[in-house]
């Protein structure tokens, strides 16, 4: 929650700045921003080789626990076609990757922004930060009416890190260990099906 | 878009072989941390110094909202169907999925500690 407060202030900030047109000339942070992509795709892909837990995870549990990452990209896909229906006038491209951020907000809103444009990554990044404090906030109402799977499910990409807690405490600690599980595949999952979204579509 | 996954695919395992070293961890966590506060900076700097998108900011804001309360519930549904039809309830497992009390302790992370060798504790701090 912390951690959102912060990365949302730096993206006002820049908008702030922005609007004051104190920096000028913007557009020439492009290449820069590049290559800052790529060093923070290494980097998070060196933070996935740290952590070894999925694999265990998988040994202890039913090996059924794999159909949950699953079942988040599909109705995730499901709830973006709705979207793209319901909003009409959007490519279809657009909508499937601000979905497919499975509320990793930092990453798809950097990526969607280099292979799409900032309006979109803006909408990214607001998208899959409410998707992330509509689980934090509703996840007891959830697990109450759906069942302990609903939070973990909520959470996407979120579930194995700020929306564990509250997973791990009101649907117990069994889903706690699926929502690692499942908030790790999630996460590698974000910069594949968001570059395979914006090359073939 | 070979590269961005490129990208991944190298730090994988580099991070896998070099797991057990805390100051390489650190240096991760950390530049993984400012890039990111770098990279939603300049976001936010092409957002605001462009008028026409300043000016559809609330359009953006709502059909974010849109994308983002549809997803989570199509999940949420696709969820449903997995545990109580697919799975009629498998992965309760014997003996847990009771519901838990309203005041319970704060759980953070539980029964994984016990293995080992993790890392990091990434909790609250997405990369």
């Amino acid at each position: 929650m912390k951690g959102s407060l912060i990365i949302l202030g730096f993206f006002l900030s820049g908008v702030l700045l922005g609007r004051l047109d104190i920096i000028p000339r913007a557009d020439q942070a492009g290449d820069l921003a590049s290559w800052a992509l790529y060093m923070l795709l290494f980097v998070v892909g060196m933070g996935i080789g740290f952590d070894t837990r999925s694999f265990r995870i998988l040994r202890e549990l039913h090996v059924k626990v794999a159909l949950v990452p699953l079942f988040v990209g599909i109705g995730t896909l499901g709830g973006s076609l709705a979207a793209w229906a319901l909003l009409g006038d959007m490519p279809l491209r657009d909508v499937l990757g601000v979905g497919a951020g499975f509320g990793y907000y930092s990453l798809s809103s950097i990526m969607i922004t280099k292979m799409g444009d900032a309006a979109l990554g803006s909408m990214a990044l607001i998208a899959n930060i409410s998707r992330e404090l509509v689980t934090l906030l509703s996840a007891p109402l959830l697990v109450r009416l759906f069942g302990g799977l609903a939070p973990v499910m909520a959470g996407g990409a979120t579930s194995m890190d700020t929306s564990l807690p509250i997973i791990a405490r009101y649907a117990g600690e069994r889903y706690g260990i699926i929502a690692v599980f499942s908030g790790m595949v999630l996460t590698v999952a974000v910069p594949i099906l968001v570059t395979a979204i914006f090359t073939w579509m | 878009m070979i590269v961005e996954i490129g990208c991944i695919a190298v730090g994988v395992p580099a991070g896998y072989l070099l797991r057990t070293r805390p100051a390489v961890v650190g240096a991760v966590d950390r530049l993984t941390t400012w890039s990111i506060y770098a990279l939603l900076f300049l976001l936010g700097l092409a957002l605001g110094s462009d008028d026409a998108l300043v000016a559809k900011a609330g359009d953006i804001g709502l059909r974010a909202v849109v994308i983002s309360m549809a997803s989570l519930a199509g999940s949420v549904a696709a969820g449903w169907l997995l545990q109580h039809v697919l799975l009629r309830g498998a992965l309760d497992g014997p003996g847990a999925a009771s519901p838990p009390p309203l005041g319970a302790g704060t759980a953070t992370a539980p029964a994984l500690n016990h293995a080992g060798d993790h890392a990091t504790d990434h909790s609250g701090d997405r990369p």
